[in-house]
């Protein structure tokens, strides 16, 4: 077809009318929303006139902070060394007890739906408490100190772990298992050789992710007494310890940001396709007659 | 649609032609829905032949493999694998037979970030105490047989190169590797050309061809390539709609039993 002018009608298309059952919904869907976003608003008394009195105020805690004060400044790391601790300790703690569990839960290697159900419902029990939550609690039962902080990371995080390790099992290609079942190798094996290598670097990558974030994390625990840098963090506000408070956010923030970065760079490294362990060199044949003892 | 009348099919069978045979099959039938899939199947994979299943697309080739080590469970007849009563097994023999069975799939199914030969030691979980599987240490000997199983089929060089970056063909050839590793005498292979180019089409073929002839091994592998069905195998069982249409040796499946068999297809 030579390009004429299409300004002419060639083809006449259906008529779309405005009023049908699917724009009503969309119109509906759209009002509820507005609806919703709208009380959320008045619930959270939101009052711009507030935040613009009290600038001032931060701007004159914000000037107050410069220069920091550096005098003890390895006792503000060491406070950073403890939360790092208790946000891997914790993580560490969570994957161990998620290495039984999360087969359960997945659905692809779960004996019955009935443990399925009943695991992933603790799962998401322990996931919807935050951290924070199982700091006061334990606090409270336990007593002051890391450890507390190591154990509200460590039950938390079996349901966020739990929960985003099975997302990682469940789209496992389930051809090679079969295969392997099908030479007579039982679900273990099959789900160790076949399985497993599969998700493995996934696995570390979520690990990864929620170790970077457990530590973000766990800067706060300290507020409520579960150790770490957290009190320090209290201390120096309470006391309007300004030029303190500037070296403690200073040391979390470098920290979180080293973290953040050096998480990335091993999650790179572990997704990459080239990190699977191979043999240099070939196999040669002895010839016929030699052999080895 | 008119009916078929399988002439062509051999007349009752003698005890004798069954005794020894690697494969019989009686009476097999299966209906997925109310669709009847499978109508009376029987049909004989004698010791020592490669056997191509031959039928166009929905014939029930997928489902007769499936039924045979009883991935599906068939609905009536029997199987009998080297004088075993599959249909009959329970459980734990079921697994034990699947042991002596080797199975060759369509897409593979390698471990793809293993290498050749971990792939190929695969086959030996069955026979390996769970601690060496957990770290990966096969013992000496399974090692031995898998380079031997690699280098019959020509890829012991890349023994150490992972799966996935090898070829179609070499995967395959992997995956095949992996079936003789099993030291199964019995090969089930379903639809393993469809994923390959033709040039690595023919050399799978042809380790399969071979395996019959110089190791005697009982091959029964399903095609949809009737030429390549003619070219490499000893016999050829064809189905149509769900009912054995031919079992007989290749050399009688003749030009017109093969439009026959197709032609229906298209009514």
């Amino acid at each position: 077809m030579t390009i004429a002018s299409f300004e002419e009608t060639r083809y006449v298309e259906p008529a779309r009318s405005l009023l049908t059952w699917h724009n009503l919904r969309r119109g509906l869907v759209f009002l509820a929303v507005t609806l919703f976003l709208g009380m959320c608003f008045a619930a959270a008394k939101v009052d711009l006139a507030k935040l613009v009195d009290g600038l001032p105020k931060i701007a004159s805690w914000f000037q107050q902070m410069f220069p920091p004060d550096v005098r003890d400044i390895d006792r503000v790391l060491r406070d950073a060394f403890q939360t790092l601790a208790m946000a891997t300790v914790g993580t560490i703690g969570a994957l161990l007890v998620c290495i039984p569990l999360v087969p359960l839960a997945a659905r692809n290697t779960t004996p019955n739906l009935l443990v399925y159900r009943l695991v992933r419902a603790v799962f998401g029990v322990l996931r919807g408490t935050e951290i924070l939550v199982f700091a006061l609690i334990f606090v409270a039962a336990v007593g002051f100190g890391p450890f507390t902080g190591v154990l509200a990371v460590m039950f938390n995080m079996v349901g966020a772990l739990g929960k985003l390790l099975t997302e990682v099992i469940e789209p496992a290609d389930r051809g090679p298992v079969e295969a392997l079942e099908l030479t007579g190798a039982g679900p273990v094996r099959a789900f160790r050789y076949a399985l497993l290598p599969d998700v493995w670097p996934n696995i570390v990558a979520v690990t990864l992710y929620i170790w970077e974030f457990n530590v973000r994390a766990s800067t706060v625990l300290g507020i409520v007494g579960a150790g770490g840098i957290g009190q320090t963090l209290k201390d120096s506000i309470d006391l309007l310890d300004f030029p303190k408070l500037a070296t403690v956010l200073g040391v979390i923030l470098a920290m979180v940001i080293a973290i953040d970065t050096l998480s990335a760079h091993l999650r790179r490294l572990v997704l990459s396709p080239e990190t699977a362990a191979t043999r240099a060199g070939t196999p040669t044949r002895l010839f016929e007659g030699e052999s080895r003892a | 649609m008119k009916s078929i009348a399988p002439a062509h099919l051999p007349h009752d069978r003698s005890l004798g032609e069954e005794e020894g045979a690697a494969i019989v099959v009686r009476d097999l039938s299966k209906a997925f829905d109310g669709r009847v899939v499978l109508d009376r199947v029987s049909c004989t994979v004698p010791a020592g032949q490669f056997v191509v299943l031959l039928g166009p697309s929905g014939c029930g080739k997928s489902t007769l493999f499936r039924c045979l080590t009883r991935l599906v469970e068939p609905d009536a007849g029997s199987v009998t694998i080297r004088g075993t009563e599959v249909t009959a097994l329970k459980p734990a023999a079921l697994e034990a037979l699947r042991r002596e069975v080797g199975f060759v799939f369509q897409q593979f199914n390698l471990v793809k970030r293993f290498s050749a030969i971990d792939n190929v030691l695969a086959a030996r979980l069955a026979t390996t105490p769970l601690w060496r599987v957990l770290l990966r240490r096969f013992r000496a000997r399974d090692r031995q047989l898998a380079l031997a199983c690699l280098d019959s089929v020509g890829l012991m060089d890349q023994a150490y190169q992972r799966a996935e970056r090898l070829s179609g063909g070499q995967q395959q050839r992997v995956a095949i590797a992996r079936a003789f590793a099993q030291q199964a005498e019995l090969i089930l292979a379903d639809e393993p050309i469809s994923s390959l180019d033709p040039e690595s089409s023919e050399n799978v073929l042809q380790i399969l061809q071979r395996a019959a002839r110089e190791r005697g091994f009982s091959v029964l592998c399903s095609l949809h390539q009737v030429d390549l069905a003619v070219r490499y195998a000893d016999r050829i069982i064809a189905l149509r709609q769900g009912r054995l249409f031919f079992d007989g040796p290749a050399a009688a499946f003749t030009p017109g039993l093969r439009e026959d068999l197709y032609r229906a297809a298209r009514s």
